[in-house]
Protein backbone atom coordinates (compact mmCIF):
# COMPACT_ATOMS: atom_id res chain seq x y z
CA UNK A 1 0.00 0.00 0.00
CA UNK A 2 1.50 3.50 -1.13
CA UNK A 3 1.38 6.65 1.11
CA UNK A 4 -1.29 8.80 1.90
CA UNK A 5 -0.28 11.86 -0.03
CA UNK A 6 -1.54 14.67 -1.48
CA UNK A 7 -0.12 15.42 -5.40
CA UNK A 8 -1.24 18.65 -6.72
CA UNK A 9 -0.21 19.09 -10.48
CA UNK A 10 -0.38 22.56 -11.60
CA UNK A 11 -0.70 22.47 -15.93
CA UNK A 12 -2.75 20.18 -17.98
CA UNK A 13 -0.25 20.20 -20.93
CA UNK A 14 2.08 17.71 -22.12
CA UNK A 15 4.11 17.74 -18.52
CA UNK A 16 1.02 17.77 -16.40
CA UNK A 17 -0.88 14.99 -17.45
CA UNK A 18 1.59 12.61 -17.60
CA UNK A 19 2.89 13.46 -14.17
CA UNK A 20 -0.60 12.70 -12.96
CA UNK A 21 -1.18 9.58 -14.36
CA UNK A 22 1.96 8.36 -13.13
CA UNK A 23 2.02 9.83 -10.06
CA UNK A 24 -1.03 7.89 -9.56
CA UNK A 25 0.04 4.93 -11.24
CA UNK A 26 3.25 4.73 -8.50
CA UNK A 27 1.25 5.38 -5.74
CA UNK A 28 -2.91 4.51 -6.17
CA UNK A 29 -3.36 5.56 -2.44
CA UNK A 30 -2.30 9.07 -3.42
CA UNK A 31 -4.79 12.17 -3.81
CA UNK A 32 -3.77 13.16 -6.99
CA UNK A 33 -5.10 16.59 -8.20
CA UNK A 34 -4.57 18.80 -11.52
CA UNK A 35 -5.43 22.32 -12.04
CA UNK A 36 -5.50 23.90 -15.64
CA UNK A 37 -6.36 27.74 -16.11
CA UNK A 38 -7.75 26.12 -19.59
CA UNK A 39 -10.81 24.19 -20.97
CA UNK A 40 -8.96 20.82 -22.58
CA UNK A 41 -6.74 18.38 -22.10
CA UNK A 42 -5.22 15.57 -23.67
CA UNK A 43 -5.31 16.82 -27.28
CA UNK A 44 -2.51 17.28 -29.51
CA UNK A 45 -1.73 21.02 -29.83
CA UNK A 46 1.06 19.95 -32.02
CA UNK A 47 -1.47 19.24 -34.24
CA UNK A 48 -3.27 22.70 -35.02
CA UNK A 49 -1.04 24.14 -37.79
CA UNK A 50 -2.00 20.91 -39.63
CA UNK A 51 -5.91 21.38 -39.33
CA UNK A 52 -5.41 24.86 -39.93
CA UNK A 53 -3.89 23.98 -43.53
CA UNK A 54 -6.25 21.70 -43.93
CA UNK A 55 -4.10 18.73 -43.94
CA UNK A 56 -6.08 17.55 -41.16
CA UNK A 57 -9.97 17.70 -41.84
CA UNK A 58 -11.22 18.48 -38.27
CA UNK A 59 -10.11 19.54 -34.47
CA UNK A 60 -11.93 16.74 -32.98
CA UNK A 61 -9.71 14.03 -34.06
CA UNK A 62 -6.69 15.91 -31.82
CA UNK A 63 -7.99 14.79 -28.73
CA UNK A 64 -7.21 11.73 -26.97
CA UNK A 65 -9.06 11.55 -23.91
CA UNK A 66 -12.52 13.41 -22.47
CA UNK A 67 -12.04 14.36 -19.12
CA UNK A 68 -14.33 11.13 -17.64
CA UNK A 69 -11.60 9.18 -18.65
CA UNK A 70 -9.23 10.45 -15.76
CA UNK A 71 -12.11 10.39 -13.01
CA UNK A 72 -11.92 6.59 -14.00
CA UNK A 73 -8.32 6.91 -13.21
CA UNK A 74 -8.83 8.38 -9.89
CA UNK A 75 -7.45 11.68 -10.87
CA UNK A 76 -8.87 14.91 -9.91
CA UNK A 77 -9.08 17.07 -13.21
CA UNK A 78 -10.05 20.49 -12.45
CA UNK A 79 -10.63 22.72 -15.83
CA UNK A 80 -10.22 26.41 -15.90
CA UNK A 81 -9.33 26.63 -12.61
CA UNK A 82 -6.26 28.50 -12.23
CA UNK A 83 -3.87 28.66 -9.65
CA UNK A 84 -2.79 31.76 -8.12
CA UNK A 85 -0.88 31.49 -5.14
CA UNK A 86 1.41 28.85 -3.83
CA UNK A 87 2.08 29.07 -0.02
CA UNK A 88 5.20 27.42 0.26
CA UNK A 89 4.91 27.39 4.51
CA UNK A 90 1.53 25.79 4.52
CA UNK A 91 2.35 23.98 1.74
CA UNK A 92 -1.25 24.79 0.20
CA UNK A 93 -1.98 26.43 -3.97
CA UNK A 94 -4.76 28.44 -4.43
CA UNK A 95 -6.95 27.62 -7.12
CA UNK A 96 -10.35 28.63 -8.43
CA UNK A 97 -10.76 30.28 -5.17
CA UNK A 98 -10.07 26.99 -2.84
CA UNK A 99 -7.20 26.13 -0.81
CA UNK A 100 -6.05 22.97 -1.47
CA UNK A 101 -2.70 20.94 0.56
CA UNK A 102 -0.13 19.74 -1.34
CA UNK A 103 2.58 16.83 0.20
CA UNK A 104 4.53 17.04 -3.28
CA UNK A 105 4.06 19.52 -5.79
CA UNK A 106 4.75 19.69 -9.84
CA UNK A 107 4.67 22.49 -11.16
CA UNK A 108 4.18 21.77 -15.35
CA UNK A 109 3.31 25.76 -16.21
CA UNK A 110 4.68 25.58 -20.03
CA UNK A 111 5.86 28.91 -21.68
CA UNK A 112 4.78 31.81 -23.31
CA UNK A 113 5.49 33.07 -26.84
CA UNK A 114 8.13 35.68 -26.36
CA UNK A 115 6.33 38.92 -27.16
CA UNK A 116 8.39 41.32 -29.09
CA UNK A 117 9.31 44.67 -27.16
CA UNK A 118 8.19 47.15 -30.06
CA UNK A 119 5.45 49.78 -31.00
CA UNK A 120 2.11 48.29 -31.67
CA UNK A 121 2.91 44.67 -29.78
CA UNK A 122 -0.75 45.01 -28.22
CA UNK A 123 -2.59 45.11 -31.63
CA UNK A 124 -5.39 42.79 -32.88
CA UNK A 125 -4.52 40.70 -35.25
CA UNK A 126 -1.23 39.41 -33.46
CA UNK A 127 -2.01 35.60 -33.57
CA UNK A 128 -1.11 32.47 -31.01
CA UNK A 129 -1.09 29.20 -32.28
CA UNK A 130 -0.95 27.23 -28.54
CA UNK A 131 -4.62 26.66 -27.31
CA UNK A 132 -7.36 24.26 -29.29
CA UNK A 133 -9.94 26.01 -28.58
CA UNK A 134 -8.54 29.79 -30.19
CA UNK A 135 -6.97 27.48 -32.92
CA UNK A 136 -10.59 26.56 -33.16
CA UNK A 137 -11.46 30.31 -33.58
CA UNK A 138 -8.50 31.23 -36.00
CA UNK A 139 -9.31 28.55 -37.95
CA UNK A 140 -13.01 30.37 -39.03
CA UNK A 141 -11.47 33.67 -39.00
CA UNK A 142 -8.51 32.57 -41.86
CA UNK A 143 -11.16 32.21 -44.94
CA UNK A 144 -11.07 35.63 -44.64
CA UNK A 145 -7.41 36.91 -44.40
CA UNK A 146 -5.82 37.85 -47.77
CA UNK A 147 -2.32 38.42 -45.90
CA UNK A 148 -0.57 36.95 -43.25
CA UNK A 149 3.15 37.21 -41.54
CA UNK A 150 5.22 34.73 -39.95
CA UNK A 151 7.24 35.92 -37.41
CA UNK A 152 10.47 33.97 -36.81
CA UNK A 153 11.35 30.76 -38.84
CA UNK A 154 11.33 28.37 -35.72
CA UNK A 155 9.42 25.12 -36.01
CA UNK A 156 5.96 26.22 -35.10
CA UNK A 157 6.91 29.00 -37.80
CA UNK A 158 7.62 26.53 -40.53
CA UNK A 159 4.25 25.12 -40.21
CA UNK A 160 2.44 27.81 -40.25
CA UNK A 161 4.07 29.08 -43.16
CA UNK A 162 3.55 25.94 -44.82
CA UNK A 163 -0.38 25.94 -43.31
CA UNK A 164 -1.52 29.35 -44.61
CA UNK A 165 0.23 28.65 -47.88
CA UNK A 166 -2.25 25.99 -48.27
CA UNK A 167 -5.11 27.95 -47.48
CA UNK A 168 -4.54 30.69 -50.16
CA UNK A 169 -3.46 32.94 -48.34
CA UNK A 170 -0.43 35.03 -48.98
CA UNK A 171 2.29 34.54 -46.51
CA UNK A 172 5.50 36.13 -45.42
CA UNK A 173 7.99 35.14 -42.72
CA UNK A 174 10.46 37.83 -41.22
CA UNK A 175 13.19 36.73 -39.63
CA UNK A 176 16.80 38.04 -38.32
CA UNK A 177 18.41 34.88 -38.97
CA UNK A 178 20.31 34.55 -42.41
CA UNK A 179 18.36 31.11 -42.79
CA UNK A 180 14.84 28.88 -42.12
CA UNK A 181 15.64 27.08 -38.49
CA UNK A 182 18.91 28.64 -38.07
CA UNK A 183 18.16 28.63 -34.27
CA UNK A 184 18.87 24.27 -35.00
CA UNK A 185 19.71 23.67 -38.62
CA UNK A 186 22.90 24.23 -41.08
CA UNK A 187 21.79 26.66 -43.87
CA UNK A 188 22.68 23.62 -46.36
CA UNK A 189 20.40 21.37 -44.88
CA UNK A 190 17.54 23.95 -44.12
CA UNK A 191 17.55 25.42 -47.94
CA UNK A 192 15.53 22.31 -49.17
CA UNK A 193 13.19 23.27 -47.09
CA UNK A 194 12.84 27.16 -48.11
CA UNK A 195 12.96 26.04 -51.48
CA UNK A 196 9.96 24.02 -50.74
CA UNK A 197 8.21 26.94 -49.07
CA UNK A 198 8.88 29.15 -51.90
CA UNK A 199 7.21 26.57 -54.29
CA UNK A 200 4.19 26.69 -52.25
CA UNK A 201 4.50 30.30 -52.80
CA UNK A 202 5.74 31.54 -49.09
CA UNK A 203 8.06 34.99 -49.31
CA UNK A 204 10.66 34.93 -47.18
CA UNK A 205 12.76 37.40 -45.71
CA UNK A 206 15.70 36.58 -43.59
CA UNK A 207 18.16 39.35 -42.00
CA UNK A 208 15.14 41.06 -41.38
CA UNK A 209 14.56 42.79 -37.87
CA UNK A 210 11.34 44.09 -36.66
CA UNK A 211 10.59 47.28 -36.04
CA UNK A 212 7.52 47.65 -34.55
CA UNK A 213 3.49 46.74 -35.77
CA UNK A 214 1.14 48.82 -37.66
CA UNK A 215 -1.99 49.27 -36.97
CA UNK A 216 -5.59 51.70 -37.41
CA UNK A 217 -8.63 51.19 -35.17
CA UNK A 218 -6.53 48.84 -32.73
CA UNK A 219 -6.32 46.21 -35.46
CA UNK A 220 -2.96 45.01 -37.39
CA UNK A 221 -2.02 46.60 -40.65
CA UNK A 222 1.12 46.17 -41.71
CA UNK A 223 4.70 44.55 -40.07
CA UNK A 224 7.47 47.55 -40.06
CA UNK A 225 11.24 45.24 -40.76
CA UNK A 226 14.08 47.09 -41.49
CA UNK A 227 13.34 45.46 -45.19
CA UNK A 228 10.30 47.89 -45.41
CA UNK A 229 6.80 47.65 -44.30
CA UNK A 230 4.25 44.49 -45.14
CA UNK A 231 0.92 44.68 -44.91
CA UNK A 232 -0.59 41.98 -42.87
CA UNK A 233 -4.27 40.97 -41.61
CA UNK A 234 -2.64 38.78 -38.80
CA UNK A 235 0.51 38.02 -38.20
CA UNK A 236 1.56 34.93 -36.56
CA UNK A 237 4.15 35.55 -33.31
CA UNK A 238 5.99 32.01 -33.64
CA UNK A 239 8.79 32.98 -31.15
CA UNK A 240 11.04 31.82 -28.60
CA UNK A 241 9.16 29.81 -25.90
CA UNK A 242 9.46 32.00 -22.71
CA UNK A 243 9.04 29.58 -19.54
CA UNK A 244 6.49 30.64 -17.41
CA UNK A 245 8.05 30.77 -14.15
CA UNK A 246 5.59 33.23 -12.29
CA UNK A 247 4.60 30.75 -10.07
CA UNK A 248 7.95 29.46 -9.20
CA UNK A 249 9.40 32.97 -8.70
CA UNK A 250 6.76 33.78 -6.17
CA UNK A 251 7.94 30.76 -4.17
CA UNK A 252 11.38 31.36 -4.63
CA UNK A 253 12.41 28.48 -6.72
CA UNK A 254 15.79 28.83 -8.46
CA UNK A 255 15.84 29.65 -11.79
CA UNK A 256 18.51 28.86 -14.38
CA UNK A 257 20.68 30.71 -17.43
CA UNK A 258 17.81 30.28 -19.73
CA UNK A 259 15.24 31.54 -17.30
CA UNK A 260 13.89 27.92 -16.64
CA UNK A 261 13.19 26.18 -13.49
CA UNK A 262 16.37 24.48 -12.29
CA UNK A 263 16.05 20.53 -11.74
CA UNK A 264 17.90 17.78 -10.96
CA UNK A 265 17.69 14.25 -12.56
CA UNK A 266 15.08 13.46 -10.55
CA UNK A 267 13.15 16.61 -12.05
CA UNK A 268 13.38 18.01 -7.80
CA UNK A 269 13.38 21.96 -7.76
CA UNK A 270 15.63 23.79 -5.20
CA UNK A 271 12.69 23.11 -2.91
CA UNK A 272 11.72 20.07 -0.94
CA UNK A 273 8.88 18.17 -2.58
CA UNK A 274 8.38 20.52 -5.32
CA UNK A 275 8.96 19.25 -8.86
CA UNK A 276 8.96 20.63 -12.13
CA UNK A 277 8.45 19.25 -15.40
CA UNK A 278 8.18 20.29 -19.19
CA UNK A 279 8.29 23.78 -20.87
CA UNK A 280 8.67 25.90 -17.82
CA UNK A 281 12.29 23.54 -16.87
CA UNK A 282 15.98 23.56 -18.21
CA UNK A 283 17.93 20.68 -18.75
CA UNK A 284 21.56 19.60 -19.44
CA UNK A 285 22.44 19.09 -23.08
CA UNK A 286 24.72 16.04 -23.00
CA UNK A 287 27.67 16.36 -24.68
CA UNK A 288 27.87 19.75 -23.03
CA UNK A 289 26.08 20.13 -20.14
CA UNK A 290 24.54 23.42 -21.62
CA UNK A 291 21.33 23.66 -19.72
CA UNK A 292 18.68 24.07 -22.54
CA UNK A 293 14.96 24.62 -22.45
CA UNK A 294 11.68 24.98 -24.57
CA UNK A 295 12.50 21.24 -26.16
CA UNK A 296 9.65 19.30 -27.87
CA UNK A 297 6.17 17.69 -26.52
CA UNK A 298 8.18 14.37 -26.64
CA UNK A 299 10.87 15.78 -23.50
CA UNK A 300 7.94 17.14 -21.80
CA UNK A 301 5.95 14.48 -21.52
CA UNK A 302 9.13 12.00 -20.63
CA UNK A 303 10.17 14.89 -17.67
CA UNK A 304 6.51 14.87 -16.43
CA UNK A 305 6.67 10.93 -16.21
CA UNK A 306 9.50 11.21 -13.90
CA UNK A 307 8.85 13.76 -11.81
CA UNK A 308 5.62 12.13 -11.90
CA UNK A 309 6.80 8.60 -10.22
CA UNK A 310 9.29 10.31 -8.31
CA UNK A 311 6.33 12.21 -6.15
CA UNK A 312 4.77 9.36 -6.48
CA UNK A 313 7.70 7.60 -4.47
CA UNK A 314 9.13 6.26 -6.84
CA UNK A 315 12.74 6.40 -7.55
CA UNK A 316 13.43 7.37 -11.92
CA UNK A 317 16.27 9.35 -13.18
CA UNK A 318 15.58 11.35 -16.07
CA UNK A 319 19.07 11.75 -18.81
CA UNK A 320 20.99 14.70 -20.23
CA UNK A 321 19.13 15.69 -23.72
CA UNK A 322 20.76 14.86 -26.79
CA UNK A 323 17.27 16.45 -28.49
CA UNK A 324 16.43 14.29 -31.62
CA UNK A 325 14.28 16.69 -33.73
CA UNK A 326 12.44 16.53 -37.09
CA UNK A 327 9.31 18.10 -39.10
CA UNK A 328 8.15 18.63 -42.32
CA UNK A 329 8.43 22.11 -44.01
CA UNK A 330 7.20 22.50 -47.23
CA UNK A 331 7.34 19.16 -48.76
CA UNK A 332 10.57 18.29 -47.07
CA UNK A 333 11.72 16.60 -43.94
CA UNK A 334 14.21 18.13 -41.93
CA UNK A 335 15.90 17.27 -38.70
CA UNK A 336 19.01 16.51 -36.64
CA UNK A 337 19.93 15.11 -33.10
CA UNK A 338 22.53 17.47 -31.20
CA UNK A 339 25.11 19.79 -32.96
CA UNK A 340 24.59 20.40 -36.17
CA UNK A 341 27.85 22.60 -37.92
CA UNK A 342 26.36 25.89 -37.28
CA UNK A 343 25.91 25.51 -33.40
CA UNK A 344 29.20 23.62 -33.35
CA UNK A 345 30.85 26.20 -35.03
CA UNK A 346 29.28 28.99 -32.59
CA UNK A 347 29.94 27.56 -29.66
CA UNK A 348 33.84 27.10 -30.74
CA UNK A 349 33.53 23.07 -30.94
CA UNK A 350 36.20 21.62 -32.77
CA UNK A 351 34.31 18.80 -35.37
CA UNK A 352 35.07 17.48 -38.68
CA UNK A 353 32.45 17.06 -40.89
CA UNK A 354 31.34 13.85 -42.86
CA UNK A 355 28.22 14.09 -45.66
CA UNK A 356 26.36 12.10 -48.06
CA UNK A 357 23.91 12.34 -50.54
CA UNK A 358 21.74 9.05 -50.23
CA UNK A 359 18.64 7.44 -50.84
CA UNK A 360 15.85 6.53 -48.93
CA UNK A 361 14.45 2.83 -51.07
CA UNK A 362 16.14 1.32 -53.91
CA UNK A 363 16.85 3.60 -56.92
CA UNK A 364 14.54 1.68 -58.91
CA UNK A 365 11.60 1.70 -56.53
CA UNK A 366 8.61 4.22 -56.81
CA UNK A 367 8.70 6.55 -54.54
CA UNK A 368 12.53 6.86 -53.57
CA UNK A 369 13.46 10.02 -52.43
CA UNK A 370 16.88 11.96 -51.88
CA UNK A 371 18.27 11.70 -48.00
CA UNK A 372 21.02 13.93 -47.33
CA UNK A 373 22.73 13.35 -44.12
CA UNK A 374 25.58 15.40 -42.77
CA UNK A 375 27.22 14.42 -39.36
CA UNK A 376 29.89 16.04 -37.32
CA UNK A 377 32.53 14.07 -34.97
CA UNK A 378 35.39 15.25 -32.78
CA UNK A 379 38.91 15.12 -34.64
CA UNK A 380 41.02 12.55 -33.11
CA UNK A 381 38.33 10.00 -31.80
CA UNK A 382 35.66 10.42 -34.06
CA UNK A 383 33.05 10.36 -31.34
CA UNK A 384 29.82 11.52 -32.43
CA UNK A 385 28.67 15.32 -31.75
CA UNK A 386 25.57 15.14 -33.87
CA UNK A 387 24.13 15.25 -37.35
CA UNK A 388 21.47 16.74 -39.35
CA UNK A 389 19.82 14.80 -42.38
CA UNK A 390 17.11 16.52 -45.04
CA UNK A 391 15.43 14.52 -47.28
CA UNK A 392 11.49 13.26 -48.67
CA UNK A 393 11.39 10.45 -46.52
CA UNK A 394 13.16 8.83 -43.60
CA UNK A 395 14.57 11.59 -41.55
CA UNK A 396 12.70 11.18 -37.94
CA UNK A 397 13.64 7.44 -37.47
CA UNK A 398 17.03 8.46 -38.53
CA UNK A 399 17.27 11.23 -36.33
CA UNK A 400 16.01 9.28 -33.40
CA UNK A 401 18.85 6.21 -34.18
CA UNK A 402 21.28 9.02 -34.25
CA UNK A 403 20.19 10.74 -30.46
CA UNK A 404 20.50 7.09 -29.26
CA UNK A 405 24.12 6.78 -30.62
CA UNK A 406 25.19 10.07 -29.26
CA UNK A 407 24.06 9.03 -25.84
CA UNK A 408 25.49 5.67 -26.21
CA UNK A 409 29.32 7.36 -27.24
CA UNK A 410 28.92 5.83 -30.78
CA UNK A 411 31.95 7.31 -33.37
CA UNK A 412 31.79 7.25 -36.80
CA UNK A 413 33.88 4.13 -36.75
CA UNK A 414 30.96 2.68 -35.23
CA UNK A 415 28.37 4.03 -38.12
CA UNK A 416 30.57 3.65 -40.82
CA UNK A 417 30.15 -0.33 -39.87
CA UNK A 418 26.83 -0.90 -39.20
CA UNK A 419 24.37 -2.98 -40.05
CA UNK A 420 21.55 -2.12 -41.79
CA UNK A 421 18.00 -2.79 -43.22
CA UNK A 422 18.62 -3.33 -47.50
CA UNK A 423 14.83 -4.24 -48.97
CA UNK A 424 14.13 -2.03 -52.13
CA UNK A 425 10.92 -1.10 -50.97
CA UNK A 426 11.83 0.36 -47.30
CA UNK A 427 15.72 1.13 -47.81
CA UNK A 428 18.67 1.19 -50.09
CA UNK A 429 22.13 -0.90 -49.69
CA UNK A 430 23.94 1.69 -48.84
CA UNK A 431 22.22 3.52 -45.54
CA UNK A 432 22.87 7.21 -46.10
CA UNK A 433 24.17 7.58 -42.17
CA UNK A 434 27.02 4.91 -43.02
CA UNK A 435 28.34 6.79 -46.24
CA UNK A 436 28.60 9.78 -44.48
CA UNK A 437 30.17 8.39 -41.77
CA UNK A 438 32.48 6.92 -44.16
CA UNK A 439 33.37 10.43 -45.85
CA UNK A 440 33.71 11.47 -42.38
CA UNK A 441 36.09 9.12 -41.42
CA UNK A 442 38.58 10.71 -44.34
CA UNK A 443 38.41 13.70 -42.67
CA UNK A 444 39.76 12.48 -39.04
CA UNK B 1 -9.76 5.16 -60.14
CA UNK B 2 -6.55 7.58 -60.91
CA UNK B 3 -3.14 6.69 -60.19
CA UNK B 4 -2.83 8.45 -56.65
CA UNK B 5 -6.67 8.73 -55.93
CA UNK B 6 -7.52 7.43 -52.34
CA UNK B 7 -10.31 5.32 -51.65
CA UNK B 8 -12.83 7.13 -49.74
CA UNK B 9 -12.61 4.33 -46.69
CA UNK B 10 -8.79 5.13 -46.41
CA UNK B 11 -9.48 8.57 -46.33
CA UNK B 12 -12.20 8.41 -43.59
CA UNK B 13 -10.07 5.74 -41.78
CA UNK B 14 -6.95 7.51 -41.93
CA UNK B 15 -8.37 11.22 -42.03
CA UNK B 16 -5.23 12.06 -44.03
CA UNK B 17 -4.99 11.49 -47.80
CA UNK B 18 -1.16 11.73 -47.43
CA UNK B 19 -1.00 8.36 -45.67
CA UNK B 20 -2.38 6.75 -48.42
CA UNK B 21 -0.19 7.95 -51.21
CA UNK B 22 1.62 4.72 -51.19
CA UNK B 23 -0.48 2.71 -51.54
CA UNK B 24 -3.67 0.99 -48.95
CA UNK B 25 -3.41 -1.56 -47.20
CA UNK B 26 -0.27 -3.33 -44.54
CA UNK B 27 -1.23 -2.45 -41.21
CA UNK B 28 -3.65 -0.18 -39.93
CA UNK B 29 -3.29 2.23 -36.98
CA UNK B 30 -6.36 2.41 -34.90
CA UNK B 31 -8.14 5.34 -35.88
CA UNK B 32 -8.55 8.47 -33.98
CA UNK B 33 -11.40 8.47 -31.21
CA UNK B 34 -14.50 7.19 -32.87
CA UNK B 35 -17.91 8.86 -32.75
CA UNK B 36 -19.51 8.38 -29.27
CA UNK B 37 -16.06 8.11 -27.42
CA UNK B 38 -15.47 10.40 -24.21
CA UNK B 39 -12.65 11.87 -26.44
CA UNK B 40 -15.07 12.80 -29.43
CA UNK B 41 -17.67 14.17 -27.56
CA UNK B 42 -14.89 16.33 -25.50
CA UNK B 43 -13.89 17.61 -29.14
CA UNK B 44 -17.39 18.15 -30.45
CA UNK B 45 -18.31 20.09 -27.40
CA UNK B 46 -14.81 22.01 -27.69
CA UNK B 47 -16.05 22.83 -31.36
CA UNK B 48 -19.40 23.67 -30.67
CA UNK B 49 -17.93 26.21 -27.67
CA UNK B 50 -15.18 27.64 -29.79
CA UNK B 51 -17.11 28.69 -32.86
CA UNK B 52 -20.02 30.17 -30.37
CA UNK B 53 -17.15 32.79 -29.21
CA UNK B 54 -15.43 33.65 -32.63
CA UNK B 55 -15.11 37.10 -33.02
CA UNK B 56 -15.58 37.64 -29.17
CA UNK B 57 -13.74 39.89 -27.20
CA UNK B 58 -14.80 38.10 -23.84
CA UNK B 59 -11.26 37.65 -21.83
CA UNK B 60 -10.93 33.65 -22.47
CA UNK B 61 -7.82 31.12 -21.80
CA UNK B 62 -4.99 31.03 -23.73
CA UNK B 63 -6.25 34.22 -26.27
CA UNK B 64 -2.56 36.29 -25.99
CA UNK B 65 0.01 33.31 -24.55
CA UNK B 66 3.06 35.95 -24.81
CA UNK B 67 4.78 37.87 -22.18
CA UNK B 68 8.00 40.40 -22.48
CA UNK B 69 10.57 38.13 -20.24
CA UNK B 70 10.62 39.51 -16.57
CA UNK B 71 14.25 41.30 -16.50
CA UNK B 72 16.62 38.36 -16.46
CA UNK B 73 19.37 38.62 -13.85
CA UNK B 74 23.33 38.98 -15.29
CA UNK B 75 23.61 35.19 -15.78
CA UNK B 76 20.89 34.88 -18.43
CA UNK B 77 21.26 38.32 -19.81
CA UNK B 78 24.83 37.60 -20.31
CA UNK B 79 24.25 33.82 -21.52
CA UNK B 80 21.95 35.57 -24.52
CA UNK B 81 23.73 38.30 -25.53
CA UNK B 82 27.13 35.97 -25.92
CA UNK B 83 24.88 33.55 -27.76
CA UNK B 84 23.63 36.44 -29.92
CA UNK B 85 26.93 37.04 -30.83
CA UNK B 86 29.05 34.09 -31.88
CA UNK B 87 25.51 32.60 -33.36
CA UNK B 88 25.70 35.80 -36.15
CA UNK B 89 29.40 35.40 -36.54
CA UNK B 90 28.61 31.45 -37.52
CA UNK B 91 25.88 32.79 -39.94
CA UNK B 92 27.86 35.22 -41.97
CA UNK B 93 30.52 32.39 -41.93
CA UNK B 94 28.67 29.66 -42.60
CA UNK B 95 25.82 31.10 -44.54
CA UNK B 96 28.23 33.99 -46.34
CA UNK B 97 29.62 30.65 -48.48
CA UNK B 98 26.51 29.47 -49.36
CA UNK B 99 25.23 33.15 -50.47
CA UNK B 100 23.15 34.00 -47.81
CA UNK B 101 21.88 37.06 -46.67
CA UNK B 102 23.37 38.02 -43.32
CA UNK B 103 21.36 38.26 -40.62
CA UNK B 104 20.06 41.06 -38.72
CA UNK B 105 22.52 42.11 -36.46
CA UNK B 106 21.38 42.75 -32.95
CA UNK B 107 24.31 41.69 -31.34
CA UNK B 108 25.51 44.95 -29.08
CA UNK B 109 29.00 46.13 -30.51
CA UNK B 110 31.15 44.80 -27.11
CA UNK B 111 29.24 41.60 -27.88
CA UNK B 112 29.87 41.61 -31.66
CA UNK B 113 33.39 42.83 -31.34
CA UNK B 114 34.82 41.93 -28.22
CA UNK B 115 33.57 38.77 -26.73
CA UNK B 116 32.77 36.71 -29.79
CA UNK B 117 36.78 37.04 -30.90
CA UNK B 118 37.96 36.59 -27.69
CA UNK B 119 35.71 33.46 -27.05
CA UNK B 120 37.10 31.61 -30.05
CA UNK B 121 40.47 32.54 -29.18
CA UNK B 122 40.14 30.38 -25.91
CA UNK B 123 41.15 26.46 -27.06
CA UNK B 124 37.93 24.28 -26.77
CA UNK B 125 38.97 22.20 -23.73
CA UNK B 126 39.65 25.64 -21.64
CA UNK B 127 35.98 26.53 -23.14
CA UNK B 128 34.45 23.43 -22.03
CA UNK B 129 35.51 23.44 -18.17
CA UNK B 130 33.91 27.03 -18.48
CA UNK B 131 30.79 25.93 -19.84
CA UNK B 132 30.71 22.57 -17.29
CA UNK B 133 31.57 25.24 -14.63
CA UNK B 134 29.24 28.33 -15.27
CA UNK B 135 26.33 26.07 -17.02
CA UNK B 136 24.64 25.84 -13.62
CA UNK B 137 23.99 21.89 -13.62
CA UNK B 138 24.34 19.87 -10.91
CA UNK B 139 23.24 16.82 -9.66
CA UNK B 140 22.66 15.13 -12.83
CA UNK B 141 24.37 12.08 -14.41
CA UNK B 142 26.78 13.29 -17.12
Amino acid sequence: MGERTNICVIGGGAAGISAASMAKRTNPDATVVICTEFEDVAYSPCGIPYVLGKEIPDFERLFLAGPEQYVEAGVDLRRETAVTAIDRDARTITAGGQTLPWDRLIICTGFNYTLPDVPGNELDGLTYVKNIRRGMELNETLNDVKRAVVLEGTPLGVEMLAALAHRGIETHLVDEGSWLLSQVADPDIAEPVQQSLEGLGCILHFGAGLRGFEGSDGRLRAVATTEGEIEADICIVATHKEPETTLARSIGLKLGSTGGIVVDDRMRTSMEGVYAAGDCVEVPQGLTSVAVQGLTGAHAMQQGRVAGANAGGGDRRYDPVYIPWGMVGGQVQIGGASFGEHLATSLGIPHVVGQANGISRARYYPGVQQVRVKLLAEPGTGRLIGGQLVGGEGVKERADFLAFALKKGATLEDIAWMENVYSPPIGALYEPMSVAAQNGLAQL
Amino acid sequence: MAEHEIPERVREYFGHDKVALFGAGGLPAAPPAPPGSPARRQGEEALRDALSKVGSTEPRPGMRPAATPPRPRLPRRMRAAGERALMERSMRELGGRLGFRPPHPGAGWFWRSVFAPAYRAIPWPVKRRMVAITSGVRRWRT
